[in-house]
């Protein structure tokens, strides 16, 4: 037996750790849908006519984002979708993502755009794993599919870049910043993203999602999980921060928020460094050379 | 007592199968059915089980007949016969 769906009375499905209330799964998808909302309106993520980029990597997240950003976006007349899938080049893995995602989009009737590494870079992920390398695979990708979304929000003309990071990242990313010493990594930390030169303005609507709940969102209503993992996964140190956070998030309940909102008020606070520009490319950097020149070797023109 | 499992997206992958039915013998909780799922299954145990906190929690959601079991009496919750389990993965593709 379950008790009664805090919100209306049928049976409830769920039990939300940090909150105490039980679900349906009705209204565990709307509380989800509300928060999205809130959390756009909180952080002036929209203009009511922006064209909205859309990453879509074919996993959870993004189609969540999707599904969601669909629902809110019903209501703008003047507002658009656009689905950026980034085909990194990874054989098996991406195939699969790409699949997901298009059928999505088809499903929705989401204008879809896609991108390589190849076409961009000249070389796919896995020809870049292959090489002698300093750092771990998902580096080089993390930094890459970052410059790749832009390139391609970009070319269809969106002035908003929509990305699936969920609390879960955000808490992720404020633990390694802290855990490596560099606080001012956590300049672009704000979840409704700035306006820089030659970039989309990034946005983060399910910033305050727990990744438990984007799954669950995702198997209630009927999304397709990735079964292929990515071959590369498995970068150590977020790896490490990742199962910290989850194995306290379970010990004490809303941790991640916590730590969320503290990478909240450091970046707020001026902590982090203003962004310069890349010699090389021209596109924001902390330094003189972005990490995209940085790891491709492009350090002449 | 047969109890019908689907594993869902990469655990499908970590189990080599999708979809399956173990036959226990009589009721058991949650834990002993996971358990009689792992044996001979350790990809798919790395895979879902935290052995720092003894349990699923941090990397997969278990639903009993629909019931997310956080929402029953977690991993002690019974399985009766004909019960039907999902497994979900948390942190994989984003």
């Amino acid at each position: 037996m379950t008790v009664d769906c805090t919100r209306c009375s049928a049976p409830s499905v769920y039990n939300r750790p940090y909150s105490g209330e039980r679900l349906c799964g009705r209204c565990f998808s709307e509380t989800l849908l509300e928060r999205v909302k809130r959390t756009i309106n909180k952080h002036r993520m929209f203009e009511h006519d922006s064209r909205i980029a859309v990453g879509v990597s074919g996993g959870k997240d993004s189609l969540t984002l999707l599904r969601l950003l669909h629902m809110i976006e019903e209501v703008y007349p003047n507002s658009e979708l656009v689905a950026i899938c980034i085909d990194e080049g990874v054989k098996g893995y991406r195939d699969e993502a790409l699949r997901i995602a298009e059928k999505n989009c088809r499903e929705l009737g989401v204008e879809i755009k896609l991108l390589s590494f190849n076409e961009l870079f000249g070389e796919t992920m896995d020809e870049i794993a292959a090489k002698d390398r300093e750092l771990g695979a998902c580096s080089y990708c993390g930094v890459l599919r970052r410059r790749a979304l832009n390139e391609a929000a970009v070319s269809v003309g969106a002035d908003r870049l929509a990305t699936g990071h969920n609390l879960d990242d955000m808490a992720q990313t404020v633990l390694l910043n802290l855990l490596r010493g560099d606080v001012s990594r956590l300049e672009g930390f704000n979840p409704g993203g700035r306006e820089l030169a030659g970039y989309v303005r990034r946005v983060k609507p399910l910033c305050e999602v727990p990744e438990r709940e984007t799954a669950l969102y995702a198997y209630l209503n009927g999304l397709e999980f990735q079964s292929v993992p990515c071959p590369y996964a498995g970068e150590a140190m977020r790896g490490d921060a990742r199962r910290f956070l989850n194995q306290m998030e379970v010990r004490r309940p809303g941790t991640k928020f916590i730590v969320y909102q503290t990478g909240l008020k450091l970046a707020s606070r001026g902590m982090a460094e203003v962004a310069g520009i890349c010699h090389v490319c021209g596109a924001p950097s902390q330094g003189g050379l972005c990490r995209v020149c940085e790891l491709t070797g492009r350090h002449e023109i | 007592m047969r109890v019908k499992v689907k594993l869902l997206g990469v655990l499908k992958d970590a189990a080599g199968v999708g979809q399956l039915e173990l036959d226990l013998g009589e009721q058991r909780t949650i834990t002993e059915v996971l358990e009689t799922l792992f044996d001979g299954r350790a990809r798919l145990r790395e895979a879902v089980w935290d052995s720092t906190l003894n349990t699923y929690e941090s990397d997969a959601l278990v639903l009993l007949n629909g019931v997310e079991v956080g929402n029953l009496k977690g991993v002690g919750s019974r399985v009766g016969p004909g019960d039907e389990l999902v497994l979900l993965p948390v942190a994989h593709g984003g």
